[in-house]
């Protein structure tokens, strides 16, 4: 699981990772506070395969990192920032239409 | 000369889209030992930018083998399905039973009704009957389920032998078969002349020469050159299609509309347009948002999922829509349809012993090109 190096940010931002609360430093992406912070091995479970994913890429391209947050489905959490109060889940299979 | 393939194969098929690859599969089949080649061309790609319909019921207006043909093919689908898949252990997400058109608004349900009774029309004077049947906007929703249809939804017409397949998959699958069973795939390999040479043909191709003695075009736009370089008219257009397609959500519609279904992974398909063919084949911010305004018309609830991609190509038509199966010079088969998927159960099974010497079957004899040929006072070509 990925480690932080050195803990030299100074800012630092409150987040929801499944209801449990995490201090992450301000700055990074939720994929990288999810891999980081939350120690999580998969972020969701692909719609398609049934396959547990984690964020692949990390720059915007492949989708592996596609969650909920904030209640909207499928953000992809490799290019967005965290932010105070942010509400992070992990999707465990497919989407649904009608929410 | 390419000595590792040429002399060694009866019937090289030049195109392994989904005209080739179902008529490689019938030959193989029959036992004739086949060459198939495909260019694997970046801007037509009919056979993997379709739809992917099974569908008869809006075939042949005005043509009734046409039609005929198409509900046989879709009447004859499960069976080809069937051993297609025990054979390659592919799952082609065959879906058939119910297949919808749908109408927004009064004036679309009025022209739809009107198809659906010329159709039954000219089945009753053939002494058959017409599958389809126009359904209200309450049945509609009835099909679908819990899914609300929009209020513009006013009714369609519903086909009880219709539906879809992954056409991806099924175009995997029929290639896997005919390697299996000893034929020839050159994938990559563009054909770029024919000639004559004593009985055979001799093929100049990127993978050196070719000389065989049959030859099959089912190459889609491609027969247009390859026609015209033994000098053949060609009956074939083209015209352009896009299609939208959404992130995957949980399956939630069991059976196709025929511009919106969903994927066995869960993506929907919200398509499709039909423009005049272009050169470079583009996607457009005006075709994309006026089908995904159809769309949300039709399911409201597609407001909350979002588009992925977009993509375009060319169909392959005839002069008259319907398909093109004739021997266009001496040994030398030309095949077309903008239908292959609905029809490859048909060019499977009818096709291949035509090609190896049988006469022409019936279902499929009124589809030469001697159907456009200019007429002379003596009624002949």
């Amino acid at each position: 699981m990925f480690e932080q190096i050195k803990e030299n940010h100074k800012e630092r931002v409150t987040i929801d990772f499944e209801g449990n609360l995490l201090d992450v430093p301000a700055g990074i992406t939720v994929a990288a506070a999810v891999m980081g912070y939350a120690k999580q091995e998969f972020i969701r479970i692909s719609p398609s395969t049934g396959d547990k994913r984690a964020p692949f890429c990390f720059m915007g391209v492949c989708h592996e990192c596609l969650m909920e947050i904030d209640g909207k489905t499928n953000q992809q959490a490799c290019i967005i920032e965290v932010r105070q109060g942010m509400h992070i889940k992990r999707q465990m299979g497919p989407v649904e239409v009608e929410s | 000369m390419n000595s590792a393939i040429s002399g060694k194969y009866d019937i090289c098929v030049v195109g392994g889209g989904f005209m080739g690859s179902a008529v490689s599969l019938g030959l193989i089949k029959s036992g004739a030992k086949v060459l198939m080649l495909d260019k694997t061309s970046r801007i037509y790609r009919a056979s993997k930018a379709n739809f992917g319909l099974v569908w008869s019921q809006s075939k042949g207006d005005g043509n009734r083998t046409y039609t005929r043909l198409s509900e046989k093919a879709v009447r004859e689908y499960p069976q080809f399905i069937g051993a297609i898949e025990e054979e390659s252990g592919v799952d082609t997400e065959l879906r058939l039973g119910c297949g919808v058109i749908i109408c927004l608004g009064e004036a679309e349900l009025a022209a739809r009704a009107e198809f659906v009774q010329r159709m039954a029309r000219q089945a009753q004077a053939a002494g058959e009957a017409y599958p389809a049947r126009l359904i209200d906007r309450d049945d509609l929703q009835q099909i679908t389920g819990k899914t609300p249809l929009g209020t513009a939804v006013s009714g369609g017409s519903f086909s009880p032998i219709d539906g879809d397949v992954n056409p991806l998959l099924l175009l995997k699958a029929m290639r896997k078969i005919f390697i299996d069973r000893g034929g020839r795939f050159l994938h990559d390999c563009k054909v770029n002349d024919i000639n004559r040479s004593g009985n055979n043909y001799l093929l100049d191709t990127t993978a050196g020469r070719i000389e065989v003695p049959k030859i099959i075009f089912a190459a889609g736009l491609g027969n247009i050159d390859l026609l015209s370089s033994l000098g053949l008219p060609s009956p074939i257009i083209s015209q352009k299609g896009q299609i939208l397609v959404t992130e995957r959500v949980r399956p939630f519609l069991s059976f196709p509309f025929s511009g919106l279904r969903q994927t066995g992974c869960g993506s929907i398909l919200i398509g499709y347009t039909s423009e005049p063919p272009e050169f470079k084949v583009r996607t457009t911010v005006s075709a994309g948002a006026s089908m995904a305004h159809r769309a949300l018309k039709i399911l409201p609830c597609l407001e909350r999922v979002k588009v992925v991609r977009s993509w375009a190509a060319l169909r392959v038509l005839t002069i008259d829509g319907a398909p093109v199966y004739d021997e266009v010079a001496e040994n030398a088969y030309l095949l077309a349809s903008h239908s292959c998927i609905t029809l490859a159960s048909m060019h499977e099974q009818l096709l291949p012993a035509w090609i190896l010497g049988k006469p022409m079957p019936e279902a499929i004899n009124p589809f030469t090109t001697g159907r456009f040929h200019v007429r002379t006072n003596q009624g002949k070509p």
